[in-house]
């Protein structure tokens, strides 16, 4: 743990706000010009996964903490929790879903993923940049329909839904981008 | 060079053209004063560039202090544009360590004078342009036929949050409300810190952006060089698409609130990063002799966002 400037804060630390660990999710400075100049500060919470945001003086303190990441796997999701098993001791633990809902979708039971780790307890999770996923639905999309660009919404193995341009067909794996949600191209 | 580029900085080169144009026809002189100077109006939330070599020197944060020398010394009325240079604030789609600044005094004139020359100055500039005046910027209509809307401090407190300002002039019934809302209140946190944490979080935000908006009368309690009067001063800052783009004062002429705003900056600049000697000569300047006048400082970079409804000011600057 370690005492910085509001300043120096970045987007992708881990800061002590509130008693609580955050995750900065977004850090924009703000000038009014007098008096002092300020960061607005969006974060999350990795404890319940609410969203905070705050301004305060750049010149202000604020502790920063260590956060450890480590390789789990990943073994399903019920309706509140996330559940891991740790690679090296072999222990279950959970996470709960709870602000971070969405990671479901980029995530298949038994994928090895990152998480991360402050004071023995799960944090977050790190997807990587890109997936790879498996389409399970995909409907025909419908010729001369150039307003959509020709590209129709598939349904993955995740039941992500994203969309692809016309020639993609059931039972292909394509490639996510997993920060937009985006298709980027077919896996080989 | 890309087409579009090029048309970009075309009509940079308009809008510069077009605002000494504007200017001239009032009546205002034009001055391009030093970009360097050995000492500067302190103001704590702002750090300089200094220059290395046989001279400690710095890059001005804005030629307010060489604009109001000349005031002094009886020049009338007033405009420059130039470069600024503000240092640790790190280069954003809205923001540039150095940036080119429209200033202008008019004297004679008070803050609220001065909301009708930027006002002319938006027809003008819209109308030489060829430009409609309903604009649209960062997704969404910015009508910018006058007058603009204008919206008090008190009032956007008071429609904002229910807070009655002026009833909160004690820090502690300041923080109190303030930590009310999960706002983080600093042990050494001045009135003005803990009004800035609110303005930025909660009333800055959800400022209507549909057309150009002069918020005006900041609290008193914010250091500034604007003339007070009772618990508020006489400032406004416009807004477009709602960033930040002008700040104006009645310009502040008595010796005693001028000698306070020095020696308490003064004070709070000693815990900046980029300490400044501090230009007491041009305190005194103003102490003898600044006539009535009011002062506008307009980001031309901001301002050249909204007009050709880009979103960087990189975009908008021959050399990004």
């Amino acid at each position: 743990m370690s005492i910085i400037k509001a300043g120096a804060i970045a987007k992708g630390m881990f800061l002590l706000m509130k008693n609580e660990p955050h995750l900065v999710t977004d850090r924009e400075f703000v000038n009014p010009g007098k008096g002092s100049a300020f960061v607005r500060l969006k974060m999350r919470s990795l404890v319940s996964g609410r969203g905070l945001q705050q301004v305060i003086k750049s010149q202000e303190s604020v502790e920063e903490i260590n956060v450890e990441h480590k390789d789990v796997q990943y073994l399903y999701a019920d309706a509140e929790n996330y559940h891991f098993m740790d690679l090296q001791s072999y222990e279950q633990f959970t996470m709960p879903l709870e602000g971070q809902e969405d990671k479901k979708l980029f995530m298949k039971d038994g994928d090895t993923v990152q998480l991360s780790f402050w004071d023995e307890r799960a944090m977050d999770i790190l997807l990587p940049y890109k997936i790879v996923l498996t389409v399970t639905q995909a409907g025909v999309g419908l010729k001369g329909d150039t307003v959509s660009g020709a590209t129709k919404p598939v349904t993955l193995e995740t039941g992500l839904v994203v969309r692809v341009p016309l020639f993609i067909k059931e039972g292909d794996r394509l490639l996510i981008n997993t920060e937009t949600r985006d298709y980027v191209e077919r896996a080989t | 060079m890309t087409r579009k580029r090029l048309s970009v900085l075309r009509r940079r080169s308009e809008v510069l053209h077009l605002i000494r144009l504007f200017f001239r026809r009032l009546g205002f002189l034009e001055v391009d004063t030093p970009l360097l100077a050995p000492a500067l109006i302190p103001e704590s939330s702002l750090e300089v560039f200094r220059t290395s070599g046989d001279q400690e020197l710095y890059l001005i944060p804005s030629p307010e202090l060489w604009m109001k020398r000349l005031l002094a010394e009886g020049s009338g009325s007033l405009f420059q544009l130039c470069r600024c240079f503000r240092n640790h604030e790190p280069d954003s789609p809205l923001h540039s360590r150095e940036f080119t600044m429209l200033e202008w005094y008019a004297v004679g004139a008070d803050y609220l004078e001065s909301i009708v020359i930027l006002e002319k100055l938006f027809a003008f500039l819209l109308e030489r342009m060829g430009l409609e005046p309903i604009l649209r910027f960062r997704g969404r209509r910015l009508d910018c036929t006058p007058p603009f809307r204008r919206l008090s401090m008190r009032e956007a407190f008071r429609r904002q949050l229910g807070w009655k300002l002026e009833d909160l002039g004690a820090l502690q019934d300041l923080a109190r409300r303030a930590r009310s809302l999960e706002v983080t209140v600093a042990e050494d946190d001045s009135w003005a810190d803990v009004f800035h944490k609110v303005f930025l979080s909660f009333v800055e935000p959800a400022l209507l952006a549909d057309r150009p908006l002069v918020l005006f009368d900041y609290p008193a309690a914010v250091p500034t060089l604007a003339r007070r009067s009772g618990f508020w001063a006489e400032r406004w800052e416009l807004y477009l698409g709602g960033i930040e783009v002008a700040n104006c004062y009645s310009e502040a002429t008595d010796a005693a609130a001028i000698e306070e705003f020095f020696r308490g900056q003064s004070e709070a600049k000693r815990r900046a990063r980029e300490p400044h000697r501090v230009d007491w000569e041009l305190a005194a300047a103003l102490q003898a002799g600044l006539p009535s006048c009011s002062g506008a400082a307009l980001g031309v970079d901001r301002l050249l966002l909204a007009l050709l409804d880009e979103d960087s000011v990189g975009s908008v600057n021959p050399i990004p």
